[in-house]
């Protein structure tokens, strides 16, 4: 009887388990039915097994019917595959039914892949491809060798060579950025279609308020494609500039009333290049690209930090925007543009302009004020007063966590900068703004959105409501305004940039950061003493990991090498291997030769251990009539040892007693009762002296 | 059923012996590996996960497809193995009667030091054999049939020794060289009872003694009492005396005119009925054809010359058969 459809069944049940688990528990309940309708032997074929299967399959569909909204939904898709699949299995018979079906299980794994995403769904991936390995070897073996062992044996050894390989390919593979339905955006398809349009209202908000980017970032809308002339630049330095706020009232940031004025907004407008270049007085790293923007229900159009370029329907407004003249409601605006990724912007600061960056909300954070005041009484100067900023939030313990939300309430920005020292980019960014402010620099709020997606083997970047993100803008008497990011501070952009990144903060500002960071510290004393202990604390901590890994370490470390594996880290190593920048190409040839090479050894391998079973006699043997082949003794396949033994002595008589000898050795141990170990060992060693005496 | 015969006789292999044994040598050599069915669903498979491990940039994905990818490259090596040191004779063909099958037999020595699973033969319109599988360093008997529908000369097909243990993915196709050709009788029938035409016709039996005429090296198969013993005495070689042979019992002569039914076809049917018949009975008989005389004797050898001739009735001869 046909053994192999356990192991079918495994893999399949291994491979709906995530699934099942998050589905309803109606769909557990067909998967059930249908499982054992398998064994019920003849009575599935008949017609009551053919009704109940159409019952299953009707259930299902109600099922369906009252769990999901859609009946095109994911999880209502899913439910239906995993039904099908198992009716499929209660009726399954021949090699090819069950190899559909353990194709079918590799597909229920890859969703359950992704909506449980950590390293126990690792695990169970490997599992599952386990059990399919076994499930194919068993179903190819002839019946005679299908028990457990043997396959468990096969299944092992195969798994086990192909481990390193996947490990190769996954490390090496040149990785392609997804979604691969943004590629039809990179070739012109307008971004509308690509997507649900969602509310598109985006481009209407007039306040930010905590956890609002958070928000804001989980939805996966598009905003706009931008294509770049020439390389793209690192992501980490696309800053699309939106709203810029000024008017903070101690929970919300908010635009003015009548921010959207068109006549108001054109009259304050940059409209000559000559105005530009005067306020633009730094620039530096010049890019140019197009902008396509979807309809956003407002007027931004999200120019790269900082536009210097006027464009047809578009102006820059006296906060550096790039706004529109109409409405983005549902046209699709393309400009080509030019922006500058590092500058200083402004000339001078009106008394009101300065009074609105120096605002502050009446009687909210007052530690934070305290700070300020401190720092603006130690340091005269607004750049050392930004530098001693930097360094205490460097040496803060603040966390990066988008997602947390500090209850609402007075005083929120104190409660996060000194006591909750986590949540995500707006109150980090707010705090920063205020905490300037205290200090008597003006300051204010950007929004916008940083980074976006590289569309594979092209210059296009997508950027999505997932990469809104907010920062600011201080102002110094000599160089206008700076663009500040507090979010690199505590967040290097990854280990090997953050030297980089500081150290680019340090041309920004001109300041001699190393001379006076001693003095710095010292000065501020009261913050200092309070955060070292925390910090020792922190110092053990490292300590302790790195002396014991302990298990959840080392599970971190997987976590962060296998689960949050990217393009980036995918560089990194390259470039820790010594390899410089490499492009996709080169990866793909890399990862072709290191497959290959593994393989090769592999076979190498399994040359030399089928090379070292070979029998002793017979490779003496052979390099006997090898050496006799130079003196034209070439012995035929079907020349038996004797004929060949008259054969020399007649040809070359001076070869007869030794020939003689292990050619009489080689019947004995071969044809007669001779084939001890010693006799053998003694038939190497004649063969030896013969090779070394001709 | 006839007993069985080698595929080509000697002579006509030897001068062409030692290039044909190469080529041979070489196409042993030669293990085809071509994606099984199974294996074009995988591939599909692999792609879809690498496009959707891409969109999604999910590592798990990315993990999985890679893992696939992997186990399919050792595969390849593991269902290439799985056929290598085999060791593969000659094909052995046994003629048969149209409607029959055809048999074709072949001993495989595996050379291995593990075993063999998942093994079937291949032929072109051959019914595949059952899977089977040999243990390292194992020798074993397969055989092959296919149908015939047409007396006269089946023609040589290749055939191959195919796996696609372990995974299912590749299929490993061995060149066994070529099926022989192998003859294939006219299907025994018709009813008009045997003739008894006997008069006047005495068998004349070859292997009978009688006058010594000639001696002859020894050849395989010859019978031991014919073996001069002195002869081997004196050069140390076996030869084989021979006689002229003597007289047998009244031979039986079925003649193609005896045939009452018309249609060439039939009258050969009919021939080959009382062929067969004539034989179980023990006499001796000769066949005459419009083309073709045999003269009567009554062995085994004798009913498969006759035989020969009623499949090859009107065909040209074959070239090495």
């Amino acid at each position: 009887m046909l053994r192999y459809h356990h192991y079918v069944l495994l893999t399949l049940i291994l491979a709906a388990l995530p699934s099942l688990v998050r589905l309803p528990l109606w769909v557990a309940g067909i998967v059930a039915i249908g499982g054992a309708m398998h064994y019920c032997g003849d009575w599935r074929k008949k017609a009551r097994g053919k009704v109940l299967s159409a019952l299953l399959l009707g259930g299902s569909i109600v099922g369906i019917w009252y769990s999901f909204e859609s009946w095109f939904s994911g999880d209502s898709v899913l439910s239906f595959f995993i039904t099908v699949v198992f009716l499929k299995w209660s009726e399954s018979e021949t090699r090819r039914d069950y190899l559909l079906l353990i194709f079918s299980s590799v597909i229920l794994a890859t969703v359950g892949a992704l909506s449980w995403d950590n390293m126990l769904n690792m695990i169970h991936m490997m599992v599952v491809v386990f059990s399919l390995t076994i499930s194919l070897i068993a179903i190819h073996s002839d019946e005679s060798h299908s028990g457990t062992s043997f396959l468990l044996k096969k299944t092992t050894s195969l798994f086990g060579l192909a481990l390193p390989v996947t490990l190769l390919l996954f490390l090496i593979f040149p990785r392609i950025p997804g979604p691969l339905w943004d590629i039809g955006l990179a070739f012109g398809l307008p971004i509308k279609a690509m997507m649900d349009r969602g509310n598109g209202e985006f481009g209407k908000i007039k306040t930010i308020q905590p956890g609002g980017i958070h928000r804001a970032s989980k939805e996966n809308e598009n905003v706009l494609v931008a294509e770049f002339q020439g390389a793209v630049p690192f992501k980490s330095t696309l800053y699309w500039r939106g709203p810029v706020f000024w008017e903070y009232d101690g929970e919300n940031w908010n635009l003015p009333e009548n921010w959207d004025n068109r006549n108001t907004l054109l009259r304050k407008a940059i409209k000559t290049k000559k105005r530009l270049d005067h306020e633009l007085h730094f620039r530096k790293t010049p890019v140019h690209y197009t902008l396509r923007v979807m309809p956003n229900g407002g007027r931004w159009l999200y120019g790269l930090d900082i536009p210097a370029a006027p464009a047809p329907e578009a102006f820059i407004s006296d906060e550096y925007q790039l706004l529109s003249i109409r409405r983005i409601d549902d046209h699709e605006p393309k400009l080509e543009m030019l922006s500058y990724l590092d500058y200083q912007v402004g000339v001078e600061l009106t008394a009101e302009q300065r009074q609105r960056g120096l605002s502050w909300p009446e009687g909210q954070n007052p530690r934070l004020l305290e700070l300020g005041r401190k720092l603006q009484k130690t340091f005269g100067n607004s750049e050392d007063i930004l530098h001693q900023a930097y360094t205490l939030l460097a040496g803060g313990g603040f966390d990066f966590e988008p997602a947390y939300i500090i209850e609402p309430g007075d005083n929120l920005l104190d409660r996060y900068f000194f006591d909750e020292k986590k949540g995500g980019a707006e109150y980090l960014a707010s705090s920063f703004v205020m905490l300037m402010r205290a200090a008597g620099v003006p300051a204010r709020l950007v929004s916008g959105f940083r980074g976006g997606t590289i569309i594979a083997l092209t210059n296009f970047v997508i950027v999505k409501q997932t990469d809104a993100h907010v920062w600011l803008e201080v102002w110094h008497d000599d160089s206008g305004w700076n663009r500040v990011e507090p979010k690199d501070i505590i967040l290097p952009p990854d280990k090997k940039a953050a030297p980089l990144a500081a150290q680019k903060k340090e041309e920004n500002s001109s300041v001699k950061l190393q001379k006076e960071k001693n003095q710095i510290i010292k000065d501020v004393p009261s913050d200092e003493q309070r955060k070292s202990p925390q910090q020792r604390a922190n110092g053990q901590n490292d300590k302790k990991s790195w002396s014991l890994p302990s298990l959840s370490s080392l599970f971190g470390n997987m976590q962060k090498w296998v689960i949050n594996y990217d393009p980036d880290r995918q560089m990194e190593i390259l470039k820790g291997v010594g390899l410089g920048k490499s492009n996709w190409l080169d990866l793909l040839i890399g990862a072709s030769i290191g497959v290959a090479s593994l393989l090769s050894f592999y076979l190498g391998i399994a040359l030399w251990r089928s090379r070292r079973h070979r029998d002793q006699v017979t490779r003496s043997w052979q390099q006997f009539c090898k050496r006799l082949a130079k003196f034209d003794l070439q012995k035929t396949a079907h020349e038996c040892p004797r004929n060949y033994l008259k054969r020399i002595v007649k040809q070359n008589p001076e070869f007869t007693t030794a020939a003689e000898d292990i050619i009489n050795r080689f019947i004995d141990i071969r044809y007669g009762q001779e084939s001890t170990k010693k006799a053998r060992t003694h038939f190497s060693r004649q063969v030896k002296r013969f090779l070394s005496m001709t | 059923m006839v007993q069985s015969k080698t595929a080509s006789p000697a002579p006509l292999r030897q001068p062409m012996r030692r290039s044909a044994f190469k080529l041979r040598r070489l196409k042993l050599l030669q293990i085809r590996m071509r994606l099984a069915p199974a294996g074009w669903g995988l591939l599909g498979l692999i792609v879809v996960e690498f496009l959707l491990s891409v969109n999604f940039s999910n590592n798990l994905i990315f993990a999985m497809t890679f893992l696939l990818v992997s186990i399919t490259l050792i595969g390849w090596y593991h269902s290439r193995t799985n056929l290598s040191r085999m060791i593969v004779s000659d094909w052995k063909s046994v003629p048969a009667f149209v409607g029959q099958k055809a048999q074709y037999s072949l001993s495989l020595t595996s050379k291995s030091d593990a075993a063999r699973h998942g093994l079937h033969l291949w032929a072109n319109g051959a019914t595949s054999s059952a899977e089977f599988h040999l243990a390292a360093g194992e020798q074993t008997e397969c055989k092959l049939y296919r149908p015939t529908t047409q007396r006269g000369i089946l023609a040589t097909t290749d055939a191959a020794l195919c796996s696609s243990f372990p995974l299912g993915i590749f299929t490993g196709r061995m060149h066994t060289g070529s099926l022989p050709t192998c003859l294939v009788y006219p299907a025994p029938s018709g009813n008009q009872p045997l003739p008894d035409n006997t008069t006047g016709h005495n068998a004349h039996l070859k292997l009978e003694s009688g006058t010594y005429t000639d001696m002859r090296r020894y050849s395989p198969g010859d019978s031991l009492s014919r073996i001069s013993w002195q002869a081997f005495a004196r050069f140390d070689e076996l030869y084989t005396k021979e006689f002229d042979g003597g007289t047998g019992q009244p031979a039986l002569w079925i003649r193609w005119d005896d045939v009452l039914v018309t249609g060439v076809e039939e009258k050969l049917s009919q021939l080959c009925r009382w062929l067969l018949d004539a034989h179980k009975k023990h006499c001796e008989y000769g066949l005459e054809l419009p083309s073709q005389k045999i003269s009567p004797a009554g062995e085994e050898s004798h009913l498969r010359e006759c035989l020969k001739a009623l499949a090859l009735y009107e065909h040209p001869e074959p070239k090495a058969c």
